[in-house]
């Protein structure tokens, strides 16, 4: 090798050294390449239908994305029912939709949302508040010595400190707890409060939400729109207490339930609740009780002019979790600044049906957000690409706040301004307009779709580039 | 491999660890555990990962393979092609990483047939099923339910047969003490666990998020934590007893292959457990001659 290479090559270090430091300094934050996104926003014509998800034509031609789910809480063997979500999306120029889809044969129907009920002091079904179900194992006494204690085990009121105990972990409980101890040993925790789900939870007492057929949660669906800079990697949420810096029961809670773990991040996101945003008067007892036409009732100075279906929009960050409108019916309101926020909660449109053991929800919103909603909202723009989470409550099976599926990492989303690529082909048949459509796709064939064409074009490259290598190397 | 790509490896190996920090501090910042110097801890993360790309960009363009080349040059224009708006969701970018894939597959095969390493094939099956496996995530979003916790060990007993290719006594007892120091930084954490179930979860939280994998059953934390102990004891007794870019090697693949599963992040992560396996079969070392050495 000659000596100038040989500096050169010599130089090159302090150079990458050099590079690397200032680079890190600057604090570039895509330094280096990132990996594919997942899901693509087509442009179309028309509009879609939130009284028939999934029936604009356009959405024929939009293939599913696929996204597996994870339990977000996996320490629970109750969590992570649903294992894959699927999605679509589509813009019209003015608005985006989006439809999901996943599989769920029991229906949380007639649910009550806690939340919603709370405001409505005549609400009575299943899913008015939480109860823990005990890890099987789990045993209890009571501690004499805190004689200004009292519990409450299978009704009957005991003077002392109600103790859990699971494999010598010990877990104190708060003045007044309520446990039932049912004939096979279960023991259901009453009134759950998060601090206290918080800490059965990581005392390895958690074993999930109880539910059986007349005590249930509603279903969900949620979508997580990140609003930081960077790439996120955490779509998680603190598992906490009511507000960050809670002292409950001699406990310090450092994060409050709900705020984001990404650190220094904050996002947006739609919610939609079987129990409680469903315009569905049958199913939906909130909608049945014609609660979001009731300004009393929800402390909004507007209401629902449409009166559709939506999904409530949240607002989390580091520190806690809101709820964008100054009401705060499911979390502490965001601002209380009525006119900036004028009709936000119910800016986001949702609709829904259950059909053949499927929830299919149909979001529909504005791509522009007005000015008073940009802090907390996303506002979305063409060609650029937003990261995007799902999360999937089953409240039938006993889902419900944590304990959910959730995608396992944020999925990256782009706005294009290309058509679909039309390759599904669809039949669709209206049985009833807000209640059932029966929907069939014909499976189109593999060689149609995008990703197995860019795979096969891939690996032919790929094989092209090392014959060509082999045949000079040869030489 | 030429002898002037050395230094880089020193910094590939620098850069390596403090990549861990970046892996370590990112994920676990959120948790109620105080990390002492955080912020400085995770600059350092980001100087390994620059650090990483660019000293591996260059020890794979100065190869002599032509293939490793290729790959060389995409890891080198990897932060600029990062530049380019939308490169991500462009179908352009999805052949580039099949591309890779392929291309990578092709250079493990193409190495280990050539050092004679036959143990490590169980290593490439892994590191290949990872591979597949992120990319279907990638582009096809399915996700491929399995015992990760298997493959991981499966690397594992592949890097104790390796360990024993060399059986020179004193040098195979060297490279275990210095092995049992590096295991010593996460064994500790396999004891708390096994009896702590408080601990059990929060590493549950931790090792997951910094390693990509995902464990079906949350009880098996412990031997989790124990695997990443061995693989570390085998990152340094590998390093003592075989050679260092065997070592080096070896902790590349342990600390990313199982990323795929999350959907890669970074290209970075895509291809150090490819490279990491080509460094493992720089050499060529034969178990056959050095048993005959030992019986002289």
């Amino acid at each position: 090798m000659s000596l100038s290479r040989k500096g050169g090559l010599l130089l090159l270090i302090p150079l990458v050294v050099a590079l690397s430091l200032v680079l890190s300094v600057f604090n570039i934050t895509t330094p280096i390449a990132q990996t594919t996104p997942q899901i693509t926003v087509y442009r179309v014509t028309g509009s879609g239908d939130v009284n028939n998800p999934g029936a604009a034509p356009f959405w024929s031609q939009i293939p599913w994305v696929n996204l597996s789910l994870t339990a977000n809480i996996p320490n629970a063997p109750t969590s992570g029912l649903t294992h894959y979500v699927l999605v679509k999306a589509a813009w019209n120029g003015s608005w985006i939709f989006v439809l999901v889809k996943w599989y769920a044969p029991e229906p949380a129907f007639g649910a009550w949302s806690a939340a919603a009920a709370g405001i409505y002091p005549n609400a009575q079904g299943p899913g008015l508040f939480r109860l823990d179900e005990l890890m099987p194992g789990t045993k209890y006494f009571i501690e004499s010595n805190y004689t200004n204690y009292v519990a409450v085990v299978n009704g009957n009121l005991y003077h002392g400190r109600l103790v859990l105990n699971y494999s010598g972990v010990l877990l104190p409980t708060p003045n007044g707890s309520q446990i039932t101890v049912l004939p096979n040993g279960t023991i259901i925790f009453w009134h759950s409060l998060r601090p206290m789900e918080y800490l059965l939870y990581n005392y390895g007492m958690f074993y999930g939400y109880y539910a059986n057929s007349s005590w249930y949660y509603p279903d969900r669906v949620a979508m997580m729109w990140y609003l930081g800079s960077g790439v996120p990697t955490e779509d998680g949420m603190h598992i906490g207490g009511k507000y960050p810096g809670q002292v409950f029961d001699g406990f310090n809670f450092t994060y409050a339930g709900g705020s984001l773990k990404q650190p220094g991040g904050a996002a947006n996101i739609w919610m939609w609740v079987s129990g409680a945003t469903w315009n569905n008067a049958t199913y939906d007892p909130a909608f049945k009780a014609n609660l979001w036409e009731n300004e009393n009732l929800t402390g909004l100075p507007y209401v629902d002019p449409g009166n559709h279906g939506f999904a409530v929009p949240l607002y989390t960050n580091n520190t806690d979790m809101y709820e964008v409108d100054t009401a705060g019916v499911w979390y502490t309101p965001v601002s209380s600044n009525a006119n900036a926020l004028n009709g936000s909660l119910y800016f986001i449109w949702t609709g829904a049906k259950w059909d053949n053991g499927s929830w299919c929800v149909e979001f529909a919103r504005p791509m522009a957000v007005p000015q008073g909603y940009l802090p907390w909202m996303v506002n979305i723009t063409t060609g650029k690409t937003y990261y995007v989470a799902f999360a999937v409550w089953q409240g039938r099976l006993g889902e419900t706040l944590f304990d959910k599926s959730i995608t396992p990492t944020f999925v990256q989303l782009q706005v294009v301004n290309s058509s679909p690529p039309t390759s599904t082909t669809s039949s669709t048949s209206t049985t009833s307009p807000s209640t059932s459509t029966a929907s069939s796709s014909s499976a189109p064939s593999p060689l149609s779709s995008p990703a197995t064409v860019v795979t096969i074009v891939g690996v032919v490259i790929a094989v092209i580039v090392l014959i060509v290598i082999y045949a000079v190397y040869r030489k | 491999m030429r002898k002037e790509a050395k230094p880089f490896f020193i910094l590939l190996g620098i850069g390596a660890v403090l990549l861990s920090f970046y892996q370590f501090i990112t994920p676990i910042s959120y948790l109620p555990i105080t990390i002492p110097f955080e912020d400085q801890l995770y600059r350092l993360g980001f100087i390994g990962l620059y650090l990483s790309t660019f000293s591996l960009g260059i020890i794979g363009l100065m190869d002599e393979d032509k293939s490793v080349r290729v790959l060389g040059g995409l890891i080198i224009l990897s932060p600029l092609i990062a530049l380019i708006p939308n490169y991500a969701v462009s179908e352009w970018w999805e052949v580039i990483e099949i591309f890779t894939v392929v291309v990578g597959s092709f250079i493990m095969v193409k190495s280990v047939l050539k050092s004679n390493r036959l143990p490590l094939i169980l290593t490439l099956f892994v590191i290949i099923f990872n591979e597949i496996e992120g990319l279907d995530e990638q582009i096809f979003h399915n996700f491929i339910y399995t015992s990760f916790l298997t493959l991981l060990y499966l690397t594992l007993i592949s890097g104790f047969i390796l360990l024993l290719y060399n059986l020179k006594l004193k040098r195979l007892l060297i490279s275990i003490g210095l092995g049992g120091l590096a295991m010593g930084i996460y064994l500790p954490l396999f004891f708390l666990t096994l009896h702590n179930r408080f601990l059990e979860m929060i590493f549950a939280l931790v090792f997951p998020a910094v390693y990509g994998i995902s464990i079906s059953n949350p009880y098996n934390i412990p031997l989790l934590i124990l695997a990443y102990s061995l693989a570390l004891f085998l990152s340094v007794a590998l390093a003592v007893n075989i050679d260092l870019y065997t070592g080096l090697g070896f902790y590349m693949i342990e600390t990313t292959t199982f990323l795929g599963l999350t959907g890669f992040h970074y290209y970075i992560y895509m291809v150090f457990p490819i490279m990491g396996f080509y460094f493992m079969n720089l050499k060529r070392v034969t178990f056959a001659r050095n048993w005959n050495v030992l019986n002289r």
